[in-house]
């Protein structure tokens, strides 16, 4: 059977059969899934579903056991390091803990995505300029990480991942570490960069309300399976299959209530 | 101080200053190459080439082992072939080097290591090479811990080049043996001495300087 060429060309990324196993553990198990391109992927889990191995795993970082990934339909698995290391930086990747450089300024940071990508010093500072404007943080240049917030220091962490123009971007946790006020301004900025620059992006987490506010749809993780894969219209309907995903949804009503000032009984 | 005592002392404190710092800039020249080395062939490192890492590691800490003094007499073959003699200034520099090296390498190890195994593989998984994570990332998040490394070692530095004068280096040492030891000239002897705690405070001084200057910026 033969795939129609305008499938292919829609489709950004595909995970076939996937296994990865750590000391004889399945970490992921027969993984299958594909984003098309655009789209907004919310993945969800407990703590050690294998929500971040599996984010590795897209991007190459790690030898799977079986399966294959195809970004943008390319086999990672058959690509030579040098390969590997080009299409890496046609992922952009965002993490829970920033992973800025101390020495180095905001626009040095930035710098740093641009000189991974080879390019020349000269075309780096207009570059520079325009991912400063696009997540605002434009007067922060000349500020070292240790003198930004939490949100800034994500902003920058996302004008870094965005550098070399990605397909895809990959958030770990992106928001974990922020206060729900930076959590909201991040949030905005990554639907701005989804719905002006095509930009698709995967985003872990572990708060079913970040998925609800920017997913098109949701993979649930337990213990390296992919439980459910519902997009968020049918989620917000309530036709969640899952206990797993049922227990999210209502775990954030509870949240809510707390935030809201009911004392949450027993404990 | 009389005019031609003044030209003695003045003469070799400058020829402590070119022993200490020229074994100083080799030491980093080839002990910076040699930390990052150690650091990167480490298990889980971003070059984790066992058998390499092991091998430095022994060659380092055997050097490291034999006592400076015993260096000076053993490396004498040694420096008159590189060095055409084993007397004086410019010949002091080769044993000093040769402890500074792996000295240095083993301080500057420590940085390095201190550096986030996550930001290293962040980069990493970024696409970067592995030399583009060693010049970007490795080096320039340890600087100032580096800095300091080379204070310290620039300290063992002005106290082993006055033992170099044993051997007829040259510099501050030399004029403590020849005139405080062998002529017991006690005034001489706590001017050499001295001027040997002023240097290593100076030296200690501006290192911790710089190196909280760069820290400034770090968390
Ligand atoms: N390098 C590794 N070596 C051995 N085991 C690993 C390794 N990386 C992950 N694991 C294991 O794989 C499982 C999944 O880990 P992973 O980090 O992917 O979970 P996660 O869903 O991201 O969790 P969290 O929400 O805490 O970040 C865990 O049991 C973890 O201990
Ligand atoms: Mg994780």
């Amino acid at each position: 059977m033969q795939n129609t060429g305008v499938a292919e060309a829609n489709e950004m990324l595909k995970v076939e059969g996937l296994s990865k196993i750590f000391n004889g553990h399945y970490a992921l198990e027969n993984i299958g899934f594909s984003v098309h391109r655009g789209e907004i992927v919310g993945l969800i889990g407990r703590s050690g579903a294998g929500k971040t191995t599996l984010l590795r795993c897209l991007n190459g970082a790690e030898n799977l056991d079986s399966g294959h990934v195809l970004v943008e339909g390319k086999n990672l698995s058959v690509l030579k390091e040098r390969e590997l290391l080009a299409l890496r930086q046609r992922i952009g990747l965002v993490f829970q803990g920033f992973n800025l450089l101390q020495s180095r300024t905001v626009a040095g940071n930035i710098s740093l995505g641009l000189e991974i990508l080879g390019v020349p010093k000269k075309e780096r500072q207009q570059r520079i300029q325009e991912l400063i404007h696009l997540v605002g943080l434009e007067g922060h240049e000349t500020k070292y990480p240790s003198q930004l917030s939490g949100g800034q220091k994500q902003r920058v962490g996302i004008a870094r991942a965005l550098a070399g123009h990605p397909a895809l971007l990959l958030c770990d946790e992106a928001t974990s570490a922020l206060d729900p006020e930076a959590t909201t301004s991040i949030l905005a900025l990554l639907e701005t960069i989804n719905k002006e620059l095509g930009v698709t992006i995967i985003l872990i987490t572990h708060e079913m309300d970040v998925i609800r506010r920017l997913a098109h749809r949701v993979l649930v993780l337990d213990q390296g399976r992919i439980v459910e894969d519902i997009s968020n219209e049918l989620l917000n309907r309530g036709e969640a299959k899952h206990a797993l995903t049922r227990s999210f949804i209502s775990r954030e009503n509870v949240e809510d209530m707390e935030a809201a000032g009911y004392a949450s009984s027993g404990f | 101080m009389h005019h031609q005592v003044f030209d003695l002392f003045f003469k070799a404190t400058l020829a402590t200053l070119e022993m200490v710092f020229a074994s100083a800039a080799i030491a980093v020249l080839f002990g910076l190459p040699l930390a990052v080395l150690l650091t990167i062939t480490r298990p889980g490192g971003l070059w984790p080439v066992r058998p390499i890492g092991r091998l430095l590691g022994i060659v380092v800490d055997l050097t490291r082992a034999v006592p400076f003094i015993i260096l000076l007499v053993v490396l004498i073959p040694f420096t008159r072939f590189v060095m055409g003699t084993a007397l004086g200034t410019a010949a002091a520099i080769v044993p000093l080097s040769i402890t500074a090296i792996p000295y240095f390498a083993r301080i500057a190890e420590v940085s390095l290591r201190e550096v986030s195994p996550e930001l290293i593989d962040a980069v990493r998984a970024m696409g970067a090479t592995r030399t583009k994570v060693v010049r970007s990332v490795l080096i320039p998040e340890a600087l100032p811990g580096l800095v300091s490394g080379l204070t310290v070692t620039l300290v063992t530095l002005i106290s082993a080049s006055a033992m170099a004068g044993v051997v007829g280096a040259g510099g501050l040492g030399d004029l403590a043996i020849r005139y405080g030891y062998q002529r017991f000239n006690t005034v001489m002897m706590l001017w050499v001495v001295s001027i040997l705690v002023v240097l290593t405070i100076l030296v200690q001084i501006v290192g911790n300087a710089v190196s909280a200057r760069l820290r400034k910026n770090f968390t």
